[in-house]
């Protein structure tokens, strides 16, 4: 079974048809990329499989359970964590409330505290900064800290939105690299990124969305050497 | 380049001082300077409305010799005084040029405070043939204000100090007069010689003054010493310490309604409830970002609960007891809570606002309804409402006539009736603090880390697993609770409640004394509903003009002060979060 599957997926902003019928499989221990450009739809595609938004048909299954079934705060429960596009930390909680935040749907509290521990072992700056505002870390640090508090749910799913975004590149290879062994632990990946070099580096699949739709999908190497992507996403003539 | 410097530094002396007259005249014109004149802060010497305009002068000549020490390159004490001098001038120039017009013109048809009562206590009642005395005063105050910024830190705090609480002596004068005479015998005898009927005499400030000054001068040079000395203390002595400071706090608290009188109490009671609206609004919007402008709604509906159900008048459903009372109006409150979130759950800021200013308003109205009159008593309101017994209430015989409260041992007894502010005054304390306590629990809780999730981003907080639709109800419903408590009490201690004591105004209140206080800050609802609700309840030459403070006092916060008067932790590290990443390990 696969891990999650989208299923022809049709999505509306109002009038807007955002994602006009989505395909996509993501098996355990992945990381799959999905990119394409501005308005393409990806963060669409992610807020839908979190259940932030409704799709107006289709089907969203996670190991074989139906997620449109639940409310968007259920989905969490289920093992899959999102970091939404531009971090959205909890700007005047402190790191640690942040990450205690991230654990809101767990009550073991040992196992908690065991995940904190991993999380700030993953991210030394977390540790560091503990008692400070999110609103007041860099945004590299808060790139951490929303990647570290969706790591508190203990996701066996992790959707991660744009993590490249408005960092410098020391960072990004940074957080690229964190992305890795987050994976090597054993949680699938699905990472939406307009950095698509950087995405199928690290990649073992990825999807190329535009309009609103799935132009193409294959393995990473493939699509990297693929002529048209080269052209259009990684700007290689 | 000196030069311009100099003529810039006296271009600003000219407009601080100016600005300053512009003040004077101000609270000259809305009738505050006469109002305050009939007090005295020193008997036979000085007005409380002199000495506002004299320290007006004062902080102009200050303010300008300060800016002097900034403009020039090498400021001295000679430039600064006479920046100083200017500055205090210009600072009663204007009002010297209003007395002038004022005598030529009459102005009074479009000032009507500009009365002959003002005029001659601005010239110390010489007329306009006395107005040289403004200018002269005012140089002298701007040129002492300079002055003052030469003198040493160890004396010019003390100084500071002991001015400051000589003018809040002076505004409560008359309270501790009347208490203190009130005890009899030797008190009585103190305050006789502290307080004349307008403010204090001449040896009470004098001794005011010596004391503060010589308390502050003390703390300033031993303080830092005591601190270290409490900090370094083992952990026995400390909690010792906070022992004997409870205990003291205590003993004052269940004292004070024996000693106070009836409207000490009253105004205390009042504080209590708004302090209980303010911790109930500060569920709904300090800790989980919900504006609500109609809060005073859940107020009214506790309110009316309880005089429903245990009025002895001819709206009174139940004649049930107080005791009985209070929790049913803290869940009709809550219902009444939950009706108002199902419907705005999905509305977010400015329209938030809007709908629940509607909600509050529609409960007023409806209460106030000639429609409603028959279960609401419309605008005659509901009266008879049972005062709290402890004991045993009598049958209910007839309608108007209360029911008897007897003693819980002996039935032929009369029991303790609530009926005095005095009584309530431990009704609404205990129910403040119990709420307050409640709140910090809540804070703490998995609940409040959710509301402050949902504060700071929805979507988010929902993604981590936060159901919004019960988070922002449980808000909505524990925020009413608390006003709805608030509501409860008050009908008590008024014994009749009318749809028209529940404007929006109050609504406005509660949302000020929040945001003065502390957003989402405990301790910063209490001291907001204290400085805002409690001083001018207390004095009655303010009150007059307590809206006019009320927006002064918020304007001047959102710019001197914008995380409020005791801000919470996050608040504070907020705003001044350089000083957090020092501080951060």
């Amino acid at each position: 079974m696969s891990m999650l599957t989208v299923n022809n997926v049709h999505t509306y902003y109002g009038s807007i048809h955002a994602l006009r019928g989505i395909n996509l499989t993501i098996e355990q221990g992945e990381i799959v990329t999905l990119i394409g450009g501005n308005g393409a739809g990806k963060t669409t595609t992610l807020r839908t499989i979190s259940g932030l938004l409704k799709p107006a048909q289709g089907e969203i299954m996670l190991e074989g359970d139906d997620l449109l079934r639940y409310k968007p705060h259920e989905i969490v429960y289920k093992g899959l964590s999102m970091v939404p596009e531009g971090r959205g930390v909890f700007a005047r909680m402190s790191v640690l409330e942040n990450l205690e935040m991230g654990a809101f749907s767990r009550n073991n509290k040992q196992e908690i505290a065991r995940n904190l521990d991993h999380v700030m072992t993953l991210f030394p700056r977390l540790k560091e900064r503990r008692t400070q505002l999110a609103g007041t870390l860099s945004g590299g640090e808060q790139q951490m800290l929303a990647t570290g508090r969706a790591l508190m749910a203990e996701p066996r799913i992790l959707l991660l939105d744009e993590p490249s975004m408005g960092l410098a590149p020391v960072l990004v290879e940074l957080i690229f690299d964190t992305i890795v062994q987050i994976n090597k632990e054993g949680v699938t990946i699905l990472l939406v990124e307009q950095n698509a070099l950087m995405a199928l580096s690290i990649a073992h699949r990825g999807y190329v969305l535009q309009t609103g739709e799935i132009v193409l999908s294959d393995k990473a190497e493939k699509l990297k050497s693929d002529p048209e992507v080269q052209k259009a996403y990684l700007g290689i003539e | 380049m000196n030069n311009t410097n100099k003529e810039n530094s006296l271009w600003a002396a000219i407009k601080i001082g100016l600005l300053g007259g512009a003040v004077a005249l101000f609270i000259s014109l809305v009738g505050m300077a006469e109002v305050f004149s009939k007090r005295d802060v020193v008997e036979k010497t000085m007005t409380l409305g002199q000495f506002v305009l004299l320290a007006i002068s004062v902080a102009s000549g200050l303010l300008a010799a300060r800016r002097t020490a900034a403009l020039l390159d090498k400021p001295n004490t000679a430039s600064q005084a006479a920046a100083g001098l200017v500055a205090g001038f210009f600072s009663a120039a204007i009002l010297t040029l209003f007395v002038v017009i004022g005598a030529k013109i009459n102005i009074r048809t479009v000032f009507l405070n500009a009365s002959p009562g003002l005029y001659s206590m601005l010239t110390l009642n010489q007329g306009v043939s006395g107005v040289w005395i403004l200018p002269v005063a005012g140089a002298v105050s701007g040129l002492l204000g300079a002055l003052s910024l030469s003198l040493p830190n160890a004396v010019r705090r003390p100084l500071f100090h002991a001015i400051l609480f000589i003018f809040f002596m002076a505004l409560f004068s008359g309270l501790f007069r009347v208490v203190m005479i009130n005890q009899s015998g030797f008190w009585e005898k103190t305050a006789k010689y502290l307080f004349s009927q307008t403010g204090m005499t001449r040896p009470g400030a004098a001794i005011f003054f010596a004391l503060v000054a010589a308390i502050s001068a003390f703390w300033s040079a031993k303080g830092q010493a005591i601190k270290t000395d409490v900090a370094n203390l083992p952990k026995g002595g400390q909690i010792g310490l906070r022992v004997i400071a409870f205990a003291v706090i205590a003993f004052i608290a269940l004292g004070l309604p024996l000693v106070s009188g009836a409207f000490i109490a009253q105004v205390i009671v009042i504080v209590a409830l708004f302090i209980l609206m303010g911790l109930g609004l500060n569920i709904t919007l300090g800790f989980a970002g919900l504006l609500d402008l109609g809060f005073v709604a859940f107020y009214a509906i506790g309110a009316y609960t309880v005089g429903l159900l245990t009025s002895y008048g001819q709206y009174g459903l139940q004649h049930i007891s107080f005791w009985a009372a209070i929790p049913l109006a803290v869940l009709v409150a809550m219902a009444a809570g939950f009706t108002l979130g199902l419907p705005v759950l999905g509305v977010r800021g400015d329209y938030l606002a809007i709908a629940t200013l509607g909600f509050g308003e529609i409960v007023r109205l409806l209460a106030g309804s000639d429609f409603l009159a028959k279960y609401f008593g419309g605008p005659q309101g509901i009266i008879g409402i049972q005062k709290p017994c402890i004991g045993v209430l009598g049958e209910f015989t007839k309608v108007d006539v209360p029911r008897v409260c007897y003693s819980l041992f002996d039935a032929a007894k009369p029991g303790i009736e609530l009926g005095t502010p005095q009584s309530i005054y431990y009704i609404a304390v205990a129910s403040a603090i119990l709420i307050a306590f409640v709140s910090w629990r809540l804070r703490e809780s998995r609940l409040g880390r959710a509301w402050m999730a949902i504060r700071e981003d929805e979507d988010v907080a929902e993604a981590l697993g936060v159901n919004l639709i019960q988070t922002k109800l449980l808000a909505y419903m524990l925020g009413a609770a608390m006003a709805g408590l608030g509501g409860a009490i008050f009908a008590t201690l008024i014994g009749s409640i009318f749809a028209t004591s529940m404007q929006l105004i109050v609504s406005i209140n509660v949302a000020s004394l929040i945001i003065v206080g502390g957003m989402g800050s405990i301790p910063g609802v209490i001291v907001g509903a204290i400085a805002l609700i409690g001083l001018p309840e207390l004095l009655r030459e303010v009150s007059e003009f307590r809206y006019l403070l009320y927006g002064a006092t918020l304007i001047i916060m959102m710019l001197a002060k914008p995380e409020g008067l005791w801000p919470s932790k996050t608040t504070q590290r907020e705003l001044h979060h350089l000083d957090a990443g020092t501080s951060a390990e």
